[in-house]
């Protein structure tokens, strides 16, 4: 039981060591995901108490976090330079794809808002 | 119609609205029928005149001249419901008034014989006697010179002076007009465009009056000016208009010195007037009696008034023809139905305008003529006997017709001690001669269709109203036969024979039965009507229906219940219409549809959403925290430069695009947004490219260095 938790200790100890590592510019984007995460849990904590009456301003809210989120770890793929699959890519031109797809999906998210 | 298939309404409603077309139109000759015989006021329509006067609490009809002519009405109408005492008592209290309201404070004092006639006097008389003096039109002559003359004797000091008198009849004579009209007033004289055709409804009244007070007063006129004012009145009957029918009536002048109340007022006061003054004329006036009566014609047909004041007008005009002078129009009525079989006399009602039985006249019968034969006059002159029991006058006129029917008659009815009747010539009118008839011999057979054997038989009474009941199918025939006799005798055709079957689910036919010989005679072969029947067995009714205008005993009877057996409808035939709909049930209004509207979805509170919105926040605040956490700054953001001014832009434009979007959510179309989002992304576009390649190409010499 002890060796257990000891275990798991060394685990997180070794995952923050690990994670220390990582360049700040991928520690923002991870906060921003973490961030665009615990917005849908506010919404859907929400939802489950007062019901999703106006049931389109409720899928837009959710997916407007979702999207943000996906958006934000396609930008960190492609920013990462571990990442060898997009090695030729420079970064600025991922921020820019990054900023038009957020600029589409929130047009359609304040179209279906209502 | 009685079988009417469900689907066939656009020809229904068509059938539907001809009927309403013949119908009209019937009520049209119907009401044109009607208007040849004249009718006195009905007791109804006395009921209906009195309903228009309704007193207040204190007993009042409304003004003084209202209440005036309440009391007059309700005094010629006899009824008793007025508050004389209430009205007297206010009446006498009131002062300080016009001379028109002394007037009709004098007027409604001397209807109502109230006894406090004397200070009624007493307070009016001095405001009157000022009117005479003063007064310089008709009607101010009318109002004083009237209501001293009705409180003369009311009492000691109430007497005209003559020299007044002489004055007010000077003043008359200037107002008087060769062709019978009037002056309103003197100052009219001097305008004669505005004075031409005038006609002021109280010349004739005041005129009576004033020489009524000369007469009184001992006076001596000379013949000379009774002479005008008699030619006067009568020239004045010249202007009777007519409008055709023997309806003549006196037509109100255009102008604003007009009382109102129409033809009907124009009339009252000519006849008023023209009463007053043959009551005092010591010779006669001579009117033509048949504009007399073309009078009483016009206020008899010109229906019930339309307010109160026209109600006096035609009520008071009808009181004085009750006993006019000139000439008392009469009313007469026969009898408009006859039976054969109750031995009645053909009955006439002579009445004067308002209903009151005339005794003294002579009716006689001219012609009477058979409508529709072509037989000759079947009457010569006979005289009619008063009938003291119903005020009626009888003679037996059933002992010489040929038989049932409308007759035309002629009736001629003489003065004869009162000369001064005038019924308008000769009267017209027919009565329909109707009598019991006898029905005999009705047999209701069930025949064979092949042999004509009687499979079944039945002979019913009508008097009892016998029914049958009998089975029937497709391959027999049923057989009806029954004989009319008139009482003379002779067979009898009504205009109307029918024989009725009605299915138990109400599905009617109907079929003419036609004469045959000596009485009527239908057969029904069912085998040919089996389509027409469409295949419904079961229960039928046999209904037998007669009638005529002369038949007094015209019936709707049930002969028989008929169970009738028919083959089944072969296959693909239509099926049998349903219960043809009433058509009250038709036409009649739906059950009003209430219109509920959607309830609105629940919200939640307003607190909890509030709470969730600054929860949605928290998470922001946690990354700027987070990011602060980390050591994240914005120190290589350039500020200065061109490159400052793009980096700039390229975050403002991008702000200014996520300003867009929130107008969209709250204002703004789709298309409006997006012409303005095209804009912003070309703005956003150009510092974006710029700012992004300096960085990269920044990035890429450090790669390299």
């Amino acid at each position: 039981m002890g060796s257990t938790t000891a275990d798991a200790r060394a685990l997180v100890t070794a995952l923050r060591s690990a994670y220390a590592a990582t360049p700040i510019k991928l520690k923002i984007i991870d906060l921003y995901v973490v961030y665009a995460l615990s917005t849908v849990l506010v919404q859907v904590v929400y939802m489950s108490l007062v019901g999703s009456f106006p049931f389109n301003a409720f899928l837009s809210g959710i997916l407007s976090c979702i999207g943000s989120a996906v958006l934000a770890v396609c930008l960190r793929m492609q920013v990462n330079k571990e990442n060898k699959e997009f090695k030729d890519l420079p970064p600025e031109r991922a921020f820019a794809d990054f900023v038009l797809c957020n600029l589409v999906l929130h047009l359609v998210i304040m179209n279906f808002l209502g | 119609m009685a079988n009417t298939a469900p689907g066939a309404s656009p020809p229904v409603v068509a059938y539907l609205r001809w009927l309403l077309l013949g119908w009209l139109l019937a009520a049209v000759c119907q009401m044109v029928t009607a208007s040849t015989v004249l009718q006195p006021l009905s007791d109804g329509d006395k009921e209906a005149i009195a309903g228009y006067f309704v007193a207040d609490a204190d007993g009042f009809y409304g003004s003084l001249q209202e209440t005036y002519h309440a009391v007059k009405a309700l005094e010629i109408l006899e009824r008793s419901d007025v508050e004389s005492q209430k009205i007297c008592e206010a009446v006498v209290k009131s002062s300080s008034i016009s001379v028109e309201d002394a007037f009709y404070v004098v007027k409604i004092t001397e209807v109502l014989q109230c006894p406090q006639g004397a200070e009624v006097a007493k307070v009016v008389v001095p405001i009157l006697q000022a009117g005479v003096v003063n007064a310089n039109s008709l009607l101010e002559l009318h109002y004083s010179v009237g209501a001293l003359a009705t409180i003369k004797g009311w009492s000691s000091n109430s007497a005209v002076h003559k020299d007044a008198l002489s004055d007010v009849f000077t003043l008359l004579k200037e107002l008087a007009r060769p062709d019978g009209t009037w002056h309103y007033s003197k100052s009219d004289s001097e305008s004669s465009v505005k004075a031409a055709g005038l006609f002021p409804p109280f010349s004739f009244p005041t005129t009576a009056i004033v020489l009524q007070l000369f007469w009184q007063s001992q006076n001596v006129c000379m013949i000379a000016c009774i002479g005008s004012v008699k030619t006067a009145a009568i020239k004045l009957f010249g202007n009777l208009e007519s409008h055709g029918q023997g309806v003549f009536y006196f037509s109100e002048s255009k102008d604003e010195t007009s009382q109102g109340g129409g033809a009907l007022a124009a009339t009252w006061a000519v006849l008023r007037g023209s009463a007053a003054l043959a009551a005092v004329l010591p010779v006669n006036l001579k009117v033509e009696k048949e504009k007399v009566f073309g009078i009483a014609n016009f206020l008899l047909r010109t229906g019930l008034a339309l307010s109160p004041t026209e109600a006096f007008y035609q009520l008071d005009s009808l009181s004085v023809l009750e006993d006019y002078r000139p000439a008392v129009p009469i009313i007469v009525q026969p009898s408009s139905i006859l039976s054969l079989n109750s031995n009645n006399n053909l009955e006439v009602a002579v009445t004067t305008v308002l209903g009151k039985p005339v005794p003294q006249v002579e009716v006689a019968l001219v012609s009477a003529h058979h409508i529709g034969a072509d037989s000759p006059p079947v009457w010569s002159s006979q005289n009619f006997n008063y009938i003291e029991d119903s005020g009626k006058y009888g003679c037996d006129f059933l002992s010489a017709i040929s038989g049932l029917g409308k007759y035309k008659l002629r009736l001629e009815v003489k003065p004869k001690e009162h000369s001064s009747y005038t019924s308008g010539g000769l009267v017209t009118s027919s009565v329909t001669v109707v009598s019991a008839i006898t029905v005999s011999n009705v047999q209701l057979a069930v025949l064979d269709s092949d042999s004509g054997i009687p499979d079944f038989s039945a002979v019913l009474d009508f008097e009892k109203q016998e029914k049958t009941s009998l089975s029937a199918n497709h391959l027999q025939k049923l057989h009806l036969s029954f004989e009319l006799t008139s009482p003379s005798g002779s067979s009898f055709k009504p205009q109307q024979v029918f024989l009725k079957l009605v299915h138990e689910t109400h599905v009617e036919h109907l079929y003419l039965v036609k004469s045959s010989g000596k009485g009527f005679e239908l057969t029904l072969d069912f085998l040919g009507l089996v389509e027409k029947l469409q295949y419904l067995s079961g229960t039928y009714s046999v209904v037998l229906i007669v009638g005529d205008e002369t038949m007094e005993n015209s019936f709707v009877w049930t002969l028989a219940s008929l169970d009738l057996d028919l083959p089944e409808a072969p296959e693909g035939t239509a099926l049998p219409p349903t219960v043809p709909v009433e058509v009250n049930a038709r036409f009649a209004p739906k059950p009003e549809i209430a219109h509920i509207f959607r309830q609105p979805e629940k919200r939640p509170p307003i607190l909890l959403s509030n709470v969730f919105l600054g929860l949605t926040l928290l998470p922001l605040i946690g990354f700027f925290v987070g990011l602060r956490y980390l050591g994240a700054n914005i120190k290589l953001f350039p500020t200065t430069g061109l490159l400052g001014v793009a980096a700039f832009s390229f975050h403002g434009a991008i702000a200014s695009i996520l300003l867009l979007y929130f107008l969209f959510w709250l204002k703004l179309d789709l298309f409006t947004t997006l012409k303005v989002l095209g804009f912003l992304a070309l703005l956003t576009l150009l510092p974006g490219h710029s700012i992004l390649s300096y960085l990269a190409d920044l990035s890429t010499k450090q790669k390299t260095s």
